[in-house]
């Protein structure tokens, strides 16, 4: 168990590793700098020259990339050039909140009602109930959220003025994001648990269990539903990470003001320091995610052991 | 001699008859309606996009200011833009864009991710251990943002997209493949060509791909409409195709201003999308319904 961790943790060191060197050297050969005049801001060429020393873009990638990470590693992640007046950390502290809530409580919202559909779909095969499902989970599988939250600004806040076009912090902001945002996850959930189920429910443990007379109602929850929905750890799992760094889509059509702009905002700036925060928090929950994944697979599967190695 | 379990032809109890793999998959496929459905859906887009200047003769750069925003009628089904141009004429031309990306990239994760993970499964060791954690590191990569460096660094032509996009996709691949191949290799059958004197590179071809053929096309037929969503996503933020590329996303974003009003320039790029990635879905289920060996009768 313990060498195992180990190993893990070397290798989450080696991505984390390898990732801050590609993103730093991507960003830095990409052509463009934080100074590029642009209509709204044109820099004299010196003023950029001077700027670019003081932050040291002047000097060996190599050397660069060795302050930064050194800096980094006293917590120290820079200042971002697209809010000047906080540091990244602050920034990220004061916007990820926002995009956390979102993200979990759309994954809520996903599980209260993906799981549920899957297992009605499973256990009525064949029934107008699991076409339903089926059919508006593939669709929900495949609409894009930024159409879907499209659509619903249109008919519920144009045309009927029921719920307002974004913003965030009242009950009423939240309700079309999380409807937009969950349906991709819901689907997901829902087709897996609908597979899952219908994989256990044909298994012969459950013929026995009802061959020897338990009712309809206790094979389903104790022996079907047990085994069907500890898999679906591993389907949840990498969701978390993607839903909790936020959806751009979501967040920019509804103007929330959490993190998930900065993808792509830190880029397009060139924004260095927050490109290698935005990349390194994500990569770090990626990785936990699929550790935390497998590690609670094998606490509650006891048919599940670590390493590799073989049982009797 | 390449048979293994899921492969072989087994005989109909009724009628006495060889059922092959592939048959009894297509039986199975061809009784599914959403999946027939889905398949004439995509075929049709396809045949629209290929005859799209037969169909829309103008073209989709036709500019006149004096057809500025007009509502769907009958000489311009979708209405037409800011510019004046068919609405209707630049979606089909869009969907040239949207197959392209999504076929292209099919194309480029197979031909990099089978080869790199059936060596790698083979091989095993360092060439394994490398491989491997190339594709650890992509998985972890933010999609997005490597993209926009791409587009940053080379310009935001349609291939160079394809470029981003293919990058990334061919992991899937590559992992399926390996796992598969890792199965494989130990089995009898395998030991067996081995011994009679098969070269690796033939056994690989003959006798570990055709077992890797089925779960392979699920994939490449689910990782398609994907690849197309991104492309949509990246001109939806507007980081995608340059402005003169008809396409979808692009077509999203700038109608995101007079949604309000000009509705129908949102709507109908944003149903082309949609539709065109639940046809590929359904196709792809489809064929995971009628190539898993399990569900075979």
């Amino acid at each position: 168990m313990v060498s195992y961790l180990l190993q893990r943790l070397a290798g989450l060191i080696f991505v984390l590793f390898a990732i801050s060197v590609l993103t730093f050297s991507l960003m830095h050969a990409v052509p463009g700098g934080p100074w590029d005049a642009t209509a709204r801001n044109p820099l004299p060429p010196d003023v950029r020259a001077a700027l670019t020393h003081k932050f040291g873009y002047d000097k060996p990638i190599w050397e660069q990339y060795l302050k930064y990470m050194w800096s980094a590693f006293h917590g120290d992640f820079g200042v971002p050039f697209e809010s000047p007046g906080e540091t990244v950390l602050s920034l990220i502290a004061r916007t990820w909140p926002v995009t956390a809530v979102l993200g979990g409580l759309t994954l809520l919202i996903s599980l209260l009602f993906g799981v549920p559909l899957g297992v009605l779909a499973a256990l009525r095969q064949n029934s107008w109930i699991d076409y339903l499902v089926t059919f508006v989970a593939s669709l929900g599988f495949a609409v894009p959220n930024f159409v879907l939250a499209i659509v619903f600004i249109t008919i519920i806040s144009d045309v009927y003025h029921w719920l307002p076009t974004g913003g965030w912090g009242s009950p009423q902001q939240a309700i079309m994001p999380i409807a937009a945002y969950a349906l991709f996850p819901m689907s997901q959930i829902a087709r897996y648990t609908r597979a899952s189920v219908l994989e256990v429910v044909h298994a012969d443990y459950v013929r026995t269990a009802r061959a020897k007379g338990l009712p309809r109602r206790s094979v389903i929850w104790k022996h079907v539903l047990r085994n069907a929905l500890l898999p679906m750890v591993t389907v949840i799992g990498p969701m978390i990470p993607d839903l909790i760094t936020g959806s751009i889509f979501i967040e920019s059509i509804f103007t929330i003001p959490g993190l998930g702009s900065f993808f792509s905002s830190s880029a397009t700036n060139r924004d260095y320091p927050m490109i290698m925060a935005v990349t390194l928090l994500y990569t770090v929950l990626i990785a936990l995610t699929y550790l935390a994944t497998d590690l609670l697979y094998v606490v509650i599967d006891p048919r599940v052991r670590l390493g590799g190695a073989k049982q009797a | 001699m390449q048979a293994t379990a899921q492969l072989e032809a087994v005989t109909d109890p009724l009628l006495g008859r060889r059922i092959s793999f592939w048959g009894d998959a297509f039986r199975r496929f061809r009784r599914n309606w959403l999946a027939v459905i889905g398949l004439v859906v995509v075929l049709t887009v396809i045949l629209l996009a290929v005859g799209a200047n037969l169909i829309a003769p103008q073209g989709y750069d036709t500019f006149n200011g004096a057809n500025a925003y007009q509502f769907p009628s009958w000489s311009h089904i979708f209405g037409t833009d800011d510019l004046g141009r068919d609405e209707f004429a630049i979606i089909l031309f869009g969907a040239r864009t949207a197959l392209t990306v999504g076929f292209v990239t099919a194309l480029t994760s197979i031909v990099i991710g089978v080869p790199m993970g059936a060596v790698a499964g083979l091989r095993g060791g360092s060439f394994d251990f490398a491989v491997m954690r190339v594709v650890d590191i992509t998985a972890a990569y933010p999609q997005v943002l490597f993209a926009l460096f791409i587009v940053a660094a080379s310009g935001s032509s349609l291939w160079n997209i394809i470029l981003a996009i293919g990058l990334l996709n061919w992991i899937t691949l590559c992992r399926l493949t390996r796992a598969q191949v890792l199965a494989l290799r130990d089995q009898e059958f395998v030991e067996a060509a081995r011994a009679m004197g098969v070269s690796t590179p033939a056994i690989v071809l003959r006798h570990l791909l055709p077992n890797v053929v089925g779960p392979l096309l699920v994939t490449v037929a689910v990782g398609i409409p994907t690849a197309i969503f991104t492309e949509a996503s990246l001109g939806f933020l507007g980081l995608g195709i340059d402005p003169t590329t008809p396409d979808w996303g692009n077509m999203i974003a700038n109608a995101r201003e007079n949604i309000s009003y000009y509705w129908y320039l949102a709507l109908f790029p944003a149903l082309a999308l949609a539709v065109t990635m639940v046809a590929f879905n359904f196709v792809g289920d489809g064929l995971r319904d009628a190539l898993d060996p399990r569900e075979r009768r």
